[in-house]
């Protein structure tokens, strides 16, 4: 009787061996007879670079969803990173920092309505200083532009109040960010 | 494995090839969910005296279109001008006319290239884009391309 071992050893060996004949099979012509996937590479690895190039492309990563879906416009300019106010259904955000919180109707949850968007104002301040702090640093200096992100449905009397507050902090150019397409149907 | 024998050995790209595909799968997925955003840039309110910068010519009328819940209402600073009032038909506003309305008010009277919209508190701000986008006019054919966000109108 043979060793198991062996018989295992020896159908092991011989998978390798067909693998490997499998791999290198040549025709009498001396021409490969397998797949060649070198070329099949080089389209994947063109295609993985494009794909990593069109994600990167997009200067703002914004997460829509239910609570923020801005709404659709023929504006054709394309856009410009810079300081971004966020106003979902349930919050308003300065570069992704909780500032206000909403209630439904886009009123301003505050303790004290006639100070409701104080933390707004403060927060917009401090980005402008931290902003001119790197200019005298030598960084990119202060543009003064404002992307608003806003939510379809936030009323004007919202949107209205950030931008008041937005130019008490010094930006003077503001950016409606919207959804490429067809302007939103009338109602 | 370690070639001992001095047999030809090739790189596996099996392995290589699936990764490179799921990569590829999962890159595919995402770009399809990212969505095309642009810009419309808004004018900050300006407070000059002389909008004309010192020139002793007849200042231009500036044009302010409102949007209430019922209406979309365009006004000028010249008394001369008269107003108009776009009343919403089957609940939705009458953004094409107001193109119309907006580029008559061009062709016929010495009105500024901006125009200040203000609207509403309760008004959405869906409708404030889409009145932006009716005074933008069509970009072989421009009306308004700056414009000017005014102060809520509250009640």
């Amino acid at each position: 009787m043979s060793n198991p071992a062996e018989n295992a050893e020896a159908v092991g060996s011989t998978d390798d061996e067909f693998l490997f004949s499998r791999r290198k099979k040549r025709h009498d012509d001396g021409m490969v007879a397998g797949l060649n996937l070198t070329a099949m590479m080089d389209v994947m690895t063109i295609l993985l670079v494009y794909l990593i190039k069109v994600y990167a492309d997009a200067p703002e990563s914004i997460t829509l969803n239910d609570d923020l879906r801005p709404p659709t416009s023929t504006a054709p300019d394309n856009m410009v990173p810079s300081v971004s106010v966020l106003i979902s259904k349930t919050s308003v955000l300065v570069d992704q920092k909780l500032v206000l919180k909403l209630k439904p109707g886009g009123v301003v949850d505050a303790a004290d309505p006639s100070n409701a968007y104080a933390p707004l104002a403060k927060a917009l301040a401090s980005r402008v200083e931290t902003i001119k702090y790197i200019e005298a640093g030598g960084g990119s200096p202060f543009d003064g532009n404002l992307m608003i992100i806003a939510d379809a449905d936030a009323p004007y009397d919202l949107i209205s109040n950030v931008l008041y507050h937005a130019g008490k902090a010094q930006f003077t150019t503001y950016r409606l960010v919207v959804q490429k397409g067809a302007s939103t149907p009338a109602r | 494995m370690a070639g001992g024998g001095g047999g030809e050995q090739d790189l596996n790209l099996v392995p290589y090839m699936d990764i490179m595909v799921n990569l590829i799968m999962f890159m595919l997925v995402v770009t399809a969910y990212i969505i095309e955003l642009r810009q419309a840039p808004v004018l900050a309110p300006s407070y000059s005296s002389n909008p004309n910068g010192g020139q002793t010519e007849k200042p231009k009328a500036f044009l302010t279109v409102a949007v209430t819940s019922k209406s979309i209402a365009v006004l000028a600073s010249g008394d001369e001008i008269p107003a108009t009032e776009l009343v919403k038909q089957d609940n939705k506003y009458p953004y094409e006319e107001l193109s119309q309305v907006l580029r008559q008010y061009k062709t016929e009277y010495t009105v500024a290239e901006n125009m200040v919209l203000t609207a509403d508190g309760s008004v959405p701000y869906s409708v404030v884009v889409a009145t932006m986008d009716a005074a933008r006019g069509e970009p072989n054919n421009p009306l308004f391309p700056g414009v000017t966000l005014g102060l809520a109108v509250k009640k």
